[in-house]
């Protein structure tokens, strides 16, 4: 692939010399060439007389005719001349050939310093003073011919050129025309030799003071340095296309022109060396840099020489080849757009480069499109260079504000987490501390109390103690249990409660001869009941059992739980219903067993009916909420804040 | 060996409590006390001499844990049947004995007389178990609940249900009924639910030791 790249180079190389052999062959033909042009004739001046002479008015002698333009006057005028370089150009032309319509002449590539005169009387300079060296050399110029000076038949037209002596001296091309027609041309040239590169510089020069700035606050981004260095430099490099007078001392001016391209390109590729991070960048930096410095000494021994500085321009292009090779392999290994994209665009570069190196008045292979492309490849770099800098850098904005959604909602995960294991770390604290104090109850009970009565009741039974006496130590022995079982982590289950007191209570009901029939459904667990609740609904339905067993002479109790719902609030309700000989409606109020059994309902957040059957028998209901009303109001002002 | 005869061996610190059990076994026709112990050093020495098929063993003995003794009697002879002396049979004494290897309970409170037919229940192969314990069982055994589900040995499904069932209140002949199987059955079902809980719990034991590193093998 590289071998492939060189051969290409190496035929581009080829091809563009040829062309240009090709080109410089001596124009022959007419010395006016009409040009039809839909506004109107115009002549265009091939040949034309020339004398290298410093007379202030158009000479008398010296004239020689040779082909226009003459680009390159310099080394035979300094051959005759000292110090200021200057240079006379002389043509006829038919007035009536060109219609009625006012004339004006254009003329463009003069260098540097311009006068026109017609038929001998001076009608326009280009500078203002004498000291001020001016910048001619790519200004198109069009200067309307007064008709005063003007004969019917035959005019002269001459040009002078003037220059310092280290500068070039040349004479450009010249046509006449009507003023539309000329304009015309003069227009399309005025934009694209001096606005348009005036404008987009400036921009460019801007925007590098700009990035130039970023980077001072941004130091380890090179990139943004390498960006500023190329739009400085490029600016620099451009400045002498569109300005129309040397800001400073001459000389140091044209020096910089003329060294700042092979920096500005330098400065192009290291940019791109840093952006593409391509491997052993600071050595093809250094490097680019270096062989920069060669072509500046190069071209400066050469032009001491009064050579050409073709080679060191055709060099500018070799480096600019060198690193293209680079960018290629790079390229082929990462296969990046954004690579292949900028080999593209310095290629495109490098080709425009030729063209314009065939446009230099000493080389002069062609006059291409007719105007430098310089100017516009070095602003074209750079923006292309800043807008892939500025999508890289939104690219990396828009990682940092997706890194920054994802920390958040870490932070936001990890904050639940903590909250949920400090509050789980609670709730295990809480059971810790109840299951301490239940064991030291439950110690409490076997080792006291509960040991004292099973042997008080071992004792009676055994010395036949009347029955009261027993029945006593077994209720009190009961009611222990009943403690003990209200302490089971049961969760807020009735069902389970309800059947551990069957379970307690199925032998004393089978010794009084009460069979039970269990009639249970699936009931949703009161998570609000705690151990408190569970044990108020113990002694609850263990007093309804008592008072059956005691009272009611039944043989069957029904005990029953299901869900229900009580003035449209969720719940259960558990019942106990006997067959047996019920109660004195107005008995009750006097009972401390039923009294304690409403208190307690009333605890449970419950409702709670005993009520003698028409049949026979006492039916014990209790309505418990599914959600105690506290927290039902609760819930509700939360929905009101909500 | 006759069938359906039993060897007792009883442990209990309370003498009147012992002497009264004691004179129970000793007057079925079915069972032989093959001996008895006051204390937990005693006790040690009973379980290892062996020699019975039924320990009753009191909890909370003064010189050392009833559990440790009721399971040093499970490892060293499988087949046994153990039956813990409580006063409440409150759920937390209950489980740990059956852990560590009980497979019934008896009431202190209970009269003595039916102490012997809570011998004969277990030696047919049924355990008593209370609504509030079944239930605390079934949570801890339920297929989801541990980790060490590998090690565990799960329930059957029959198994489940009864415990389901009983935790629910239904007395063994109710669920019997429910199940369309004997109440014995459902007895049985609870003695085997017993042994898993054992078993899984070894095995908790062992995991545990293990994952820090105790076992090394």
């Amino acid at each position: 692939m590289i071998a492939r790249l060189i051969c290409l180079l190496v035929l581009i190389c080829a091809a563009t010399l040829g062309f240009a052999a090709l080109a410089q062959t001596t124009p022959s033909g007419p010395a006016v060439i009409v040009e039809d042009h839909p506004e109107g004739p115009i002549l265009r001046f091939s040949r034309a007389e020339i004398s290298l002479s410093r007379s202030d008015a158009v000479p008398d002698s010296g004239w020689a005719a040779r082909g226009l333009p003459a680009l390159w006057l310099s080394d035979e005028a300094r051959a005759q001349q000292d110090g200021d370089l200057s240079a006379w150009v002389r043509a006829e032309f038919d007035r009536s050939s060109l219609g009625n319509e006012a004339i004006s002449v254009f003329t463009e590539d003069n260098r540097e310093r311009l006068s026109v005169f017609v038929n001998g009387v001076n009608i326009f300079r280009n500078y203002s003073s004498d000291q001020k060296l001016m910048l001619g050399w790519n200004q198109p110029y069009l200067i309307p011919l007064p008709e005063a000076l003007l004969k019917p038949g035959r005019n002269e037209i001459a040009l002078r050129v003037e220059s310092g002596n280290k500068h070039a001296l040349g004479i450009g091309t010249i046509s006449i025309g009507s003023q539309n027609a000329v304009g015309a041309i003069y227009q399309r040239q005025y934009f694209a030799r001096i606005d348009a590169p005036k404008t987009l510089n400036w921009i460019m020069l801007l925007l590098s003071v700009f990035v130039f700035v970023m980077w001072l606050g941004r130091r380890q981004e090179r990139e943004l340095l390498w960006l500023s260095l190329t739009g400085i430099l490029w600016f620099a490099r451009n400045y002498h296309f569109f300005a129309e007078t040397v800001p400073f001392d001459p000389v140091l001016f044209q020096q910089i022109t003329y060294y700042s391209v092979y920096f500005a390109v330098a400065c192009s590729l290291a940019f791109c060396a840093e952006f593409l991070k391509l491997r052993h960048r600071k050595q093809i930096i250094f490097a680019m840099f270096a062989i920069g410095l060669l072509l500046s000494v190069s071209r400066y021994v050469l032009t001491l020489t009064d050579r050409t500085d073709m080679a060191s321009s055709v060099m500018t292009v070799v480096l600019f080849g060198t690193f293209l090779v680079l960018l290629l392999r790079h390229s082929i290994r990462t296969g990046s757009a954004e690579s292949w994209m900028l080999l593209v665009l310095l290629s495109l570069a490098a080709t425009t480069g030729i063209h314009d190196i065939g446009r230099i008045p000493n080389i002069d292979w062609w006059t291409g499109a007719g105007f430098h492309f310089q100017p516009f490849i070095g602003f074209f770099l750079f923006m292309v260079f800043m807008l892939s800098l500025a999508r890289r850098f939104l690219s990396a904005l828009s990682l940092v504000e997706e890194t920054n959604v994802h920390l958040e909602k870490s932070v936001t995960e990890a904050t639940d987490a903590l909250a949920a294991s400090q509050k789980a770390q609670r709730e295990m604290e809480v059971d810790r501390a109840l299951e301490t104090e239940r064991e030291r109850l439950m110690r409490e009970m076997h080792d006291g109390i509960g040991s004292s009565l099973v042997t008080a009741l071992a004792v009676a039974r055994k010395r036949n103690d009347p029955a009261p006496t027993i029945k006593t130590l077994q209720r009190a022995i009961s009611d222990l249990k009943i403690t003990v079982d209200s302490l089971a982590p049961v969760e807020g289950d009735v069902v389970t409660l309800l059947a551990n007191i069957r379970h307690r209570m199925e032998q004393e009901l089978t010794e009084a001869g009460i069979a039970s029939i269990w009639k249970v459904e699936d009931c949703d667990p009161l998570e609000w009941m705690d151990a408190s609740h569970s044990l108020h609904l113990l002694r609850l339905l263990q007093e309804a059992l008592s008072n059956i067993l005691q009272h009611a002479k039944a043989t069957t109790i029904t005990l029953a739980c299901k869900p229900d719902s009580f003035e449209r609030k969720a719940g259960l309700r558990i019942s106990i219903l006997d067959d047996g000989t019920g109660f004195e409606p107005g008995s009750r109020n006097g009972s401390k067993g039923l009294n304690f059994m409403y208190e307690r309902a009333a605890i449970l957040h419950g409702l709670l009916t005993i009520e003698s059957e028409n049949r026979g028998g006492t039916a014990v209901s209790l309505w418990l909420p599914q959600v105690p009303p506290s927290s039902d109001l609760e819930r509700k002002l939360e929905k009101l804040d909500g | 060996m006759r069938p359906g005869f039993s060897k007792v061996a009883i442990v209990e610190d309370d003498p009147p409590v012992l002497a009264d059990i004691c004179t129970v076994v000793e007057s079925a026709d079915d069972m032989e006390l093959v001996g008895s112990a006051p204390n937990f050093a005693a006790g040690q020495k009973l379980v290892a001499g062996g020699g019975f098929d039924v320990l009753i063993c009191d909890l909370g003995l003064p010189d050392g844990d009833g559990t440790d003794l009721v399971r040093m009697a499970s490892e060293r002879q499988n087949d046994i049947d153990i039956m813990v002396l409580t006063m409440f049979a409150d759920h937390q004494k209950v489980l740990n004995a059956i852990r560590a290897g009980a497979r019934g309970y008896l009431l202190k409170d209970q009269p003595l007389e039916s102490c012997v037919d809570a011998i004969r229940e277990i030696r047919a192969g049924g355990s008593p178990i209370s609504p509030i314990i079944a239930r605390l069982v079934l949570k801890q055994l339920q297929p989801e609940a541990e980790p060490v589900d590998q090690l565990a040995e799960a329930l059957s499904s029959r198994e489940l249900e009864t415990l389901n069932l009983l935790s629910r209140g239904f007395s063994y002949s109710e669920s019997a009924e429910i199940m369309n199987i004997s109440a014995h059955t459902v007895a049985t079902y609870v003695k085997h639910i017993y042994r898993k809980l054992e078993v899984n719990s070894r095995a908790e034991a062992v995991y545990e030791a293990s994952s820090r590193g105790i076992l090394r093998s």
